[in-house]
């Protein structure tokens, strides 16, 4: 199974008569974008803005990052089962966009604030600070419901991403990363440990569910996906509401650990396979999941896994027994964390637990303290959730309110030290 | 700005070369610059910082004297208008440590001044002081001088000159129990794999989180005679008025709140709703009985089979709530209910 990733580069990206890419130079229509977005009756109205590193601009409400990607050779579309035809994806040549993010921003009872800073130092704290970001800023009909504002948004942030996507074909890419993940009769690769990601979706619902090819994870058995399918758009999110611990669909196709993996395969390890499973809000229903990913691991000859999370609270759990049973028979574990554990990070930093948890890695305290300083210009909304004061003021925060700051993925050099 | 830092060095009576312990009742005194340990301590200063003074206290009577002893002891140290206290180091000597501890608390919190003390993490010190006092673990005798009075001016100098500290393990002091968000070179992802290869190669690894260890909640008895007792609803599905009037939050709650239920036979999505942001509010908002089942415990109340229901129902949102806030609501809500009389509780969670 080979996939090899086409990367374009976009250092800029402005407004203008005709959407394309030249010489790093990303051109928009914008009357044509908000048209084909118009076609959706449940959108009454949008806004689209452009913003750039460095600039005095603060994004909030942003519930989704998407990163414009298109397949030119291989089965399948980019996001089968929502605007890519349903195929089985992962090989061929993909198109890759590179340096841009579609954010979609929007409000709902239960979305928690999650805020990019262009510049400043909350720009430090975000990846998506450093992108060029096409932001979307919908208004919904009247008396639109959760199940319409849910699909809509979906739809929207994907259908500009396909629409931006284009610009690549007939253009020559910057370099290209071939993914070969094939099981080959290469004798010494056999010697290397064999390492499986174990990758934990949170799909409890509307406005809080993942996607595996348009199928709501919801209750889904742990199943097994080729590693390159994710990087096809095989994964998609509509998990919306803490922005610290949801998993934004530009880091399902950028999944950081999947392409740490990917690229260390053949050299220091095995990349055996990715097991996706659900966290689930039943005690039997994790316990099944954590029973059968540990069954599916070992089928594949696991040494070890890594684990990751999405979310908060009781997905502790889901993470803390897959590493039990992983290690019950003898599969070592390393897991992805964020830490809830007060300003000062003297608090408990996950509410569960087990003994065997003896390799985590850390991605930040979401509860730190941070300051944010004043910016010119707000977009995705005019108040900051809980907050009065005009949203372009500086204010005290806390970081897990910064979009992706602790990424469960594992995307930023953030972790804790203790003192 | 070439002005020499000012230290002073605190001491027991032993180290203070007073004498042994026939000495240490003996109460708080002053030399002119250091002695003893003090003599190591500005060799290591060097240039940067002069050690005008030591303080001395016998052991015995700080121990006896604690509040009284280490008020004399600041007052001695402020007299010489220092930036910069040294205390020990104490090693595993049990009234030493402690001391040194105290009396680092106490110059921090009344000269706002930095203090730096060296002890055995077993000693006593440590546990009544580690997490206010910057200290040095040290080995269990004073035959670790040598490595223990390096560590401690090092860290001394950092904090005089306003620089941040690194980690426990880097500096060599003993953890103070909190944490701080740093950025470091590799991503989660990378770091992630590189500490799984470390486990499969039976290498050294350091988890970046170690176990929090929670107190186990052992389940209640089952209440025995039902009929007779009466029961309170309590739920963390944040279920309010609606309108949410008290405002409770969808997330991180940081309150409680109780609504009577006097008279109500059951709640109804007319006037109840859900804020919780961690589960889809639909069904609770159609039928908020499915998260605060008071239809049922009326019907039940009716048939005799339960003795009756507290007349208000209390209610937060479970939504990455910390533990602290957590503790607090539910010692408050049970000490409420157990005034009341009330001997079971119906904890609906979402």
């Amino acid at each position: 199974m080979s996939l090899a990733l086409h990367y374009f580069k976009v250092q800029k990206v402005r407004f203008g008569e005709r959407t394309l890419l030249l010489d790093g130079e990303l051109t928009i229509n914008k009357d044509e974008l908000k048209e084909i977005l118009l076609e959706d009756p449940v959108i009454a109205n949008l806004e689209l803005e452009i913003v750039q590193p460095g600039e005095s601009v603060r994004i909030i409400h942003v519930m989704d990052a998407i990163e414009p990607r298109i397949k030119v050779e291989g089965k399948g579309d980019i996001f089968p089962g929502f605007t890519g035809k349903l195929d089985a994806v992962g090989e061929g040549i993909t198109n890759v966009l590179q340096g841009i993010a579609v954010l979609q921003t929007g409000q709902r009872q239960g979305i928690q604030e999650g805020i990019i800073d262009m510049s400043g130092p909350g720009a430090k704290l975000s990846s998506f600070s450093e992108l060029c970001n096409i932001v979307l800023v919908p208004t919904l009909i009247e008396n639109a419901g959760a199940v319409e504002f849910d699909q809509t948004m979906r739809m929207a942030g994907l259908k500009v991403a396909d629409y931006l996507a284009k610009v690549t074909l007939n253009n020559q890419h910057d370099y290209e990363e071939v993914f070969n993940l094939s099981v080959t009769d290469d004798q010494s690769l056999e010697k290397l440990p064999r390492v499986v990601y174990v990758y934990h979706l949170q799909s409890q619902g509307l406005l809080r569910n993942t996607f595996v090819y348009g199928h709501e994870a919801l209750n889904i058995l742990p199943t097994f996906i080729n590693p390159t399918e994710i990087l096809d758009g095989a994964i998609v999110s509509s998990n919306y509401i803490i922005a610290c611990q949801k998993n934004p669909t530009y880091l399902h196709v950028n999944n950081p650990v999947v392409l740490e993996l990917a690229r260390r395969h053949g050299k220091d390890l095995y990349f055996a396979g990715v097991i996706v499973t659900n966290e689930n809000s039943t005690l039997a229903d994790k316990s099944r999941s954590a029973i059968y990913v540990a069954k599916l691991a070992k089928i594949i000859e696991a040494n070890g896994v890594i684990i990751t999370q999405e979310g908060g609270g009781h997905s502790d759990t889901d993470l803390m027994m897959v590493c039990k049973e992983c290690e019950k028979i003898g599969i070592k574990t390393v897991m992805i964390a964020n830490e809830i554990a007060g300003p000062e990070g003297k608090l408990p930093s996950l509410v569960d637990t087990v003994p065997e948890a003896v390799a985590i890695v850390s991605t930040g305290n979401n509860d730190e303290s941070i300051v944010l300083a004043a910016v010119k210009r707000v977009l995705g909304g005019n108040a900051i959730f809980g907050r009065t004061e005009s949203a372009s003021d500086a204010f005290k925060t806390t970081l897990g309110i910064m979009y992706c700051a602790t990424n469960q993925l594992g995307m930023s050099k953030l972790t804790t030290q203790q003192f | 700005m070439n002005r020499k830092f000012v230290v002073v060095h605190y001491l027991n009576q032993f180290f203070g070369q007073i004498g042994g312990e026939d000495k240490a009742g003996i109460g708080p005194s002053v030399r002119n610059g250091g002695i003893g340990p003090g003599v190591l301590l500005q060799q290591l200063l060097g240039d940067e910082a002069t050690v005008v003074g030591t303080v001395i206290c016998g052991d015995s009577y700080m121990a006896e004297h604690q509040d009284l002893a280490v008020a004399e002891v600041v007052q001695l140290i402020e007299g010489f208008h220092p930036d910069l206290v040294i205390a020990g180091p104490a090693f595993n000597a049990g009234r030493y440590g402690p001391a040194c501890g105290a009396v680092c608390k106490a110059v921090q919190e009344k000269l706002g001044i930095a203090a730096v003390t060296g002890m055995y993490p077993e000693n006593p010190g440590v546990e009544l002081y580690g997490p206010e006092i910057n200290c040095i673990a040290t080995g269990s005798s004073a035959a670790g001088m040598r490595t223990a009075m390096p560590s401690m001016v090092k860290m001394g100098l950092k904090l005089l000159r306003g620089e941040a500290l690194g980690s426990p393990s880097e500096e060599g002091y003993i953890a103070r129990g909190f944490k701080r968000n740093i950025f470091v070179k590799d991503n989660g992802a990378k770091r992630s794999v590189d500490m799984l290869l470390k486990r499969l190669n039976d290498e050294p690894y350091f988890t970046e989180l170690p176990l929090p260890k929670f107190e186990k909640i052992p389940p209640a008895p089952p209440v025995t005679n039902l009929t007779q007792t009466t029961i309170a609803l309590v739920t963390e599905g944040g279920i309010v008025p609606k309108g949410n009037p008290d405002r409770l939050e969808s997330a991180r709650a940081s309150k409680f709140l109780r609504y009577s239920i006097e008279g109500v036979k059951a709640l109804s999505g007319m006037d109840i709703q859900s804020v919780h942001g961690g589960y889809d509010n639909t069904f609770a908002n159609q039928d908020p009985n499915r998260v605060i089942p008071l239809d049922t415990v009326r019907e039940l109340i009716d048939e005799g089979k339960i003795g009756g229901i507290y007349p208000y129902y209390f209610t937060t949102t479970g939504n990455g709530t910390s533990l602290e806030n957590s503790r607090k609501f539910g010692a408050a809500i049970a000490q409420e209910l157990k005034e009341a009389g009330v001997g079971a509780v119906l904890l609906t969670s979402t």
